[in-house]
């Protein structure tokens, strides 16, 4: 006989639900179950279930609200600035693109995630045109993210860099997810991030932004 | 033997300097505003590799002197630069007698930059 699971609780959701909610893969939501960031439990059938509270415990410990008009806006292609997500856990790192994009891209909506799931969460709200992720970061590795993100039906239109101060031996292991995607040694970040900006900002924004310096 | 301060402050001046024409590209005013950020953040910092050493904590070690490692060498801190590299090679070797005996030259040299 079929075991028949019993319907969902309201205060459960199902996995893709969740994916669905803050905009990851199903694998993403599956990894933060498994690593006991989400309280799940499973039906008689097998099935996960995710308990509504642990799920929104996660989003307000994240600091993800609900997205913003103006982020509706870009989700939508409205907006008229450049998004850019940079996946990064260190401050100092966050701190120097931050003046960076402010001198000489202050077109660019600049947002900042700390690690690995909060970066796949804000991705899949803020949809950013550009995506600058780090290797090494708390929880999952950058790789591993990537290759998370490239699932997404919204990654076909994004700009990807790594930014890392791994060296090249050091990055071999990650290898699998740096195909086709440029890398930037963090020593030649000053120089290296405004050329692919440059290149990857339309026209206009990037005539805009090159006239802040 | 250690080396004397004045010999000490003209290699960091001229690693400034290097760094500023090479990693920021001659941009000064970056350099100065991207240091001036590093050594709020340096309080910071130091607290961290203290409690990471008291906790045993190799995995928040290992990271942090990797984003130390990356922060001093670009602002042309080299010697630093290096002992953070040799405790993220430490911690990430499972050393933690190693890394915390570093972490002390680490913050010592973290407190010199530390803003006034």
């Amino acid at each position: 006989m079929n075991q028949i699971d019993a319907p969902s609780a309201p205060d459960d959701f199902t996995t893709l639900e969740v994916a669905r909610l803050l905009g990851m893969s199903v694998r993403s939501v599956q990894l933060m179950v498994d690593r006991g960031e989400l309280a799940a439990w499973k039906t008689a059938g097998g099935h996960r279930r995710i308990a509504r509270a642990s799920v929104d415990h996660w989003r307000r410990s994240r600091s993800l609200v609900q997205p913003t008009p103006e982020a509706s806006e870009q989700h939508h292609g409205m907006s008229r600035r450049p998004s850019m997500l940079l996946i990064d856990d260190s401050i100092h790192c966050q701190k120097l693109v931050a003046l960076l994009i402010q001198q000489r891209f202050p077109t660019i909506d600049l947002h900042v995630a700390d690690d690995g799931i909060a970066g796949l969460a804000l991705y899949g709200q803020l949809k950013p045109q550009i995506l600058i992720v780090d290797i090494l970061l708390p929880g999952i590795d950058g790789a591993t993210l990537i290759t998370s993100l490239r699932s997404h039906p919204q990654f076909a239109s994004s700009h990807l860099a790594v930014v890392t101060s791994l060296d090249e031996a050091q990055r071999a292991p990650y290898a699998f997810a740096l195909e086709k995607v440029p890398v930037i040694h963090k020593s030649g970040l000053v120089i290296e991030l405004p050329r692919l900006l440059k290149k990857w900002l339309p026209a206009k924004s990037a005539a805009r932004s090159a006239g802040a310096r | 033997m250690a080396m004397p301060q004045h010999d000490q402050d003209a290699d960091v001046d001229a690693g400034v300097a290097a760094a500023i024409a090479t990693q920021f590209g001659g941009d000064a005013v970056l350099y100065h505003a991207y240091a001036a950020t590093c050594t709020v953040q340096f309080v910071v910092d130091r607290a961290a590799g203290r409690a990471a050493c008291v906790a045993g904590d190799l995995s928040a070690l290992r990271l942090l002197a990797h984003n130390l490692k990356s922060a001093l060498g670009l602002l042309g801190h080299d010697r630093a630069s290096s002992v953070a590299a040799h405790i993220e090679e430490r911690a990430g070797a499972g050393d933690l007698h190693a890394a915390c005996l570093s972490w002390r030259s680490l913050d010592a040299a973290l407190s010199r930059l530390e803003a006034p």
